[in-house]
């Protein structure tokens, strides 16, 4: 594998596979809709040519395909940067975007607010703004137990997060037990998905994911000097602390907005770094930019299957994103390992 | 060694994925026990605990309320039954309470956990496994709770009269277009009832047509489906758990809907969730109301 | 002129101390090793340096700015540390590894240059990495990965260099291409090094800071620092030091000291000179025997080599012959003896007491004669007194024709 991997035409190629896995995101769905309507109907603003098309059709590509395919790629963006971050942060190949409990956080505060009725006047975003403060609470526990005087010490972290993590769990196991009717909701947002997102949707995702992307790319060059340890990080002028609160800070902006509109999606956060790394090698400067591009891609992939593959039931994503992921995978990694 | 740990997590991933498929709590009792036939049962019933308030309501609606003893949390009509004493929900049955009662007979139901009917039997309890899917179960389930009870004349005079309300129901819209419906159980994600299920035979029977009769059971559809059946009328049942504020406002607040037919002539109605959701004597009402949205 | 200055530095982890009171300076132009047992806070002491670790008291400086008042950045840009192992993602590239060494030089809206590209190439060239320019670093061998560590940490371009057992884990090559490269770095930035091999320190030290327990034992120039009898009470060893017979350097070689140290080891006098008893010397000092040595001139080539490994001298002026009062000495240091070893040499008017007063112990002392018997006559420069000397003494002592035979019979005949 060559550690220095052409980049222009890497982000290229990439970006015309997003493209194009876009664009049949949008053109593929429960109804038929011709590729030419498809195509007039994106366009209609910028030409304003004569609707020949349905009223339906415009609201089934404009106000359901393509949010939802913007939310994918938000969101899978957003996981599989976290992701590499983490995964950088603690050194530990086993970490994703979860790992300090945000998801199950999140899956407490929905829970609550729905069990409870708690209101924050906020309509269709009551839940997700629930899921975030929890989530967000959550991972500020989690740092405050994990903290040693004035050091956050990466495995006290780890393992305060898996602890904080499985307490939250069984908490809303508690809650989903002892509650009084229906929680199909509450299952529905744990299994994560996007079906019935809108553009409202997007645009609550879209600021912390453009701004927690952007900052993590700011930071690649110490968050590669942080990989040779927190020692070496350190004696190249790197304040290792503060560094460690930025990279905290930016995953739970970016993770909990992510959870937050589409529930814990697994399996995006921890295997696309992966692959990537495989393809690229671990240097930051080109492993989260080809994050973010694989991971939207994979997303809005899995869920073009997730609504398509049982029509009109629609899978879990997550489902569709392990079920595909894995095996897709572990062929990679087989195969990388034959060729070395 | 990393390909192995990779594997094994995914593995997990699979099968966590998999019982998450499993949890759908409207589960439609398929792989469970078949509902007993009828015959092997005490002689004269003195002590009844039921697990489901479908059971509860057929019980009381034949008379028989004095003999209940226990019901789950869950019964709560006819209100008088509020004073029974409770063994719990349909997932927290408690065993020993149900013991405690010391019943002759027990009715569950092919929602009910396996597991609890099979430690109410083991406890040496009778138990009866009632199937609650259509509305000629309930009609079977009357019929055979008369005979257990010892009053097959209140039973086949009670069917007798749901059967007459049934009948009128389809003569008044005898003829006409059936109009398309759908039955939402939540809307984010919208989830829906397909065939298979108490809301499809009650659309059926009332003289309408499920847009989602292609898919099985109860399942999470996308707003494009929707709007791709463009279904006339929606039924929503009231919802009862705290906080889960009005479905109705929230799918006439949608804007990806609002081509859909019934959203846009308003033709969107809430009715009363615990007639439709429970197989018992009020389902008829429950088809009466479903009739009456689908010709309103 | 860069140094570093270390003032009485108290460190502990918890309430074990480990560094009690050091106090040091380094300077540009010199490599400054750090000497010491295992535990003996070497580590620590660099990693309070580089800045690493806070003391509890006391301070480090860097160019008289206190290294706490510092920005790490502005540390960064002055001071490199090579730490003694690599935790690494294996799949960086030598040049993309070296370039993070230029983190400092660098900003999230300042991207590298040419200038940083060149400083990278350069430090490659310099640790003679530069055609592993594209490997991947987890496929490098022991010595290249160390080298290209060095070069990571002079892609910084620092002031001073940090290095903590930097030729750990090398073979003897790679260890000698490493010291020579921080000699010659050495020239424009100051080393610091904890070593763990005296005889680099030795070799290319200009300052050895030698710690025992966490504190300062010794400070200076090796030579002077590193005698065996600061060895041995530092370090539990007993060594010799060799001259390298083409370079103007010596070495030392190390051996456990005897098993039995409790006892009382057995003391022997060697009589010889003119350098014809290193050989008994050195192989008597490596079997733990307590050596006593006489009657040398000063300036005597055993001379050298008895003071080097600890023996307890009789000397006189150079030139002088042997009168009747060192005789005297002589005569008591050999009763006072457990046994007294003759080299052969060659016996002038000079020498000429000594081969009288081993006759004269003979019969009371074992005495042992390191010779071929018949050489005598060739040894004899004073006209047949010597070569009568030495006939009288082959007949009252054992003779014995070379250092195994004698190391054998000593153990016989002593213990």
């Amino acid at each position: 594998m060559s550690a220095r991997i052409a980049r222009v035409p890497l982000y290229g190629a990439l970006a015309a596979v997003l493209a194009i896995c876009a664009f049949l995101s949008i053109c593929i769905g429960e109804s038929y809709i011709g590729l030419r309507t498809v195509i007039a109907i994106l366009l209609h603003p910028l030409l304003q040519q004569d609707p020949f098309w349905s009223s339906a059709d415009e609201t089934i590509v404009l106000l359901i395909r393509l949010p939802r395919m913007l939310l994918a790629a938000l969101v899978g963006s957003g996981l599989a940067v976290s992701g590499a971050v983490l995964q950088s942060l603690f050194r530990n190949p086993m970490a994703d975007p979860f790992i300090l409990g945000i998801s199950s956080g999140a899956a407490f505060g929905a829970a609550a607010v729905m069990m409870h009725g708690i209101s924050f006047g906020l309509g269709l975003f009551n839940l997700p703004f629930a899921a975030f403060l929890c989530g967000a609470a959550t991972i500020l526990l989690v740092y405050q137990l994990a903290r040693v005087g004035r050091r956050v010490p990466t495995y006290t972290l780890l393992l305060s997060g898996i602890a904080v993590s499985a307490f939250m769990s069984a908490c809303t196991s508690f809650l989903l037990f002892t509650s009084q009717g229906e929680f199909n909701q509450i299952i529905f947002w744990m299994m994560g998905g996007f079906a019935g997102r809108t553009w409202d949707h997007v645009l609550v995702a879209l600021p912390f994911t453009v701004f927690g992307g952007l900052a993590f790319f700011t930071l690649s060059r110490p968050l590669n000097a942080l990989m040779f340890g927190e020692e070496s990080a350190l004696y190249l002028g790197i304040q290792v602390e503060r560094l460690k609160k930025v990279l905290l800070a930016g995953t739970v902006i970016v993770t909990g907005a992510a959870v937050a509109v589409s529930g814990p999606i697994g399996f995006v956060g921890l295997i696309t770094p992966h692959v990537v790394r495989l393809f690229v090698g671990p240097d930051h400067r080109v492993l989260l930019p080809v994050s973010i591009l694989t991971g939207a891609i994979f997303l809005i992939v899995a869920d073009m299957v997730s609504r398509t593959l049982i029509a009109p039931a629609e899978l879990p994503i997550g489902v569709v994103t392990a079920l595909c992921g894995a095996p897709f995978f572990l062929f990679l990694l087989k195969r990388k390992r034959g060729e070395a | 060694m990393r390909v192995l740990l990779i594997a094994c997590l995914i593995l997990t991933l699979c099968v966590a994925g998999c019982t998450d498929l499993q949890k759908n709590p409207m589960a439609d009792g398929a792989g469970l026990e078949n509902p007993d036939a009828p015959g092997q049962t005490p002689a004269s019933v003195a002590r009844l605990v039921t697990l489901a308030p479908g059971e509860t309501e057929i019980v009381c609606a034949l008379g028989m309320g004095d003999l209940l003893v226990g019901r789950s949390d869950y019964c709560n009509y006819p209100p008088s039954v509020t004073d029974i004493p409770s063994v719990g929900g349909p997932k927290t049955v408690s065993i020993e309470r149900v013991i405690r009662l010391e019943p002759d007979l027990v009715f569950a139901t092919t929602i009910t956990d396996a597991a609890t009917a099979e430690g109410l039997r083991a406890a040496g309890l009778e138990v009866r496994i009632f199937r609650l899917e259509t509305l000629e179960d309930v009609y079977r389930n009357i019929e055979d709770v008369g005979e257990l009870l010892g009053c097959p004349g209140n039973a086949s005079s009670l069917i007798e009269g749901l059967r007459e309300r049934e009948t009128a129901v389809q003569a008044a819209t005898y003829g006409r277009e059936p109009p398309r419906a759908m039955y939402v159980l939540w809307d984010d994600p919208l989830y829906v009832a397909g065939s298979d299920t108490l809301q499809d035979d009650l659309i059926k029977r009332a003289g309408g047509i499920n847009v989602f009769e292609d898919a099985e059971g109860y399942i999470v559809v996308s707003d494009e489906a929707v709007v791709n059946r463009g279904p006339e009328v929606i039924i929503i049942c009231e919802a009862h758990t705290a906080g889960t504020g009005d479905i109705r406002e929230r799918l006439l607040g949608k804007q990806t809907l609002s081509d859909v037919p019934a959203l846009r002539t308003m033709r969107i109605y809430t009715v009363d969730a615990d007639t439709v959701n429970r197989p018992g004597p009020r389902l008829i009402d429950a088809l009466e109301a479903f009739s009456a949205c689908l010709h309103a | 002129m860069n140094r570093i200055d270390v003032r009485d530095v108290r460190f502990s982890y918890g309430s074990k101390p480990v560094l009690d009171g050091v106090a040091a300076t380094c300077r540009e132009g010199e490599i400054t090793g750090i000497l010491g047992p295992n535990g003996s806070g070497k580590t620590t002491l660099l990693r309070v340096m580089s800045g690493y670790l806070t003391p509890d008291s006391g301070g480090v400086a860097y160019n008289g700015r206190p290294v706490q008042h510092l920005r790490s950045r502005d540390l960064a840009l002055m001071r490199a540390v090579v730490e003694q192992r690599l935790v690494a993602p294996f799949e960086f590239s030598v040049f993309d590894y070296v370039l993070i060494g230029r983190t400092p030089h660098l900003t999230w809206s300042r991207p590298e240059t040419a200038g940083d590209r060149h400083a990278v190439e350069q430090a490659l060239e310099l640790t003679r990495t530069l055609h592993l320019h594209d490997r991947p670093i987890g496929e490098l061998s022991g010595g290249e990965l160390q080298r290209v560590m060095i070069a990571r940490a002079l892609a910084q371009e620092p002031a001073f260099l940090l290095l903590d057992e930097p030729t750990s884990h090398l073979d003897v090559r790679h260890q000698l291409e490493i010291m020579h490269l921080l000699e010659d770095l050495s020239g424009s930035i100051a080393v610091v090094a904890v070593i763990h091999d005296i005889n680099h320190a030795l070799a290319f030290c200009e300052q050895v800071l030698l710690l025992q327990q966490g504190r300062v034992i010794g400070q200076g120039n090796p030579d002077d620092i590193l005698t065996a009898p600061t060895i041995r009470r530092v370090f539990g060893v007993d060594s010799v030091r060799l001259d390298h017979p083409h370079l103007s350097q010596s070495s030392l070689a190390f051996s456990l000291p005897p098993r039995t140290a409790d006892e009382r080891r057995r003391r022997i006098l060697i009589i010889g000179g003119g350098g014809y008893a290193r050989p008994v010397i050195f192989s008597l000092a490596h079997a733990g025997y307590e050596l006593w040595t006489g009657v040398l001139n000063q300036g005597d080539r055993d001379l050298d080599t008895a003071l080097s490994l600890g023996c307890r001298t009789l000397t006189i002026p150079p030139f002088c012959r042997i009168d009747e009062a060192a005789k005297d000495r002589l005569r008591a240091w050999c009763l006072d003896a457990d046994a007294v070893v003759v080299a052969a040499m060659p016996v002038g008017q000079g020498n000429l007491g000594s081969l009288e007063v081993a006759c004269e112990v003979a019969g009371a002392k074992p005495v042992i004669l390191v010779a071929r018997r018949q050489a005598f006559g060739d040894l004899d420069h004073v006209g047949g007194r010597a070569e009568y000397l030495y006939i009288a003494l082959a007949e009252r002592a054992h003779v014995v024709g070379s250092t195994e035979e004698l190391l054998t019979l000593l153990e016989r005949s002593i213990g």
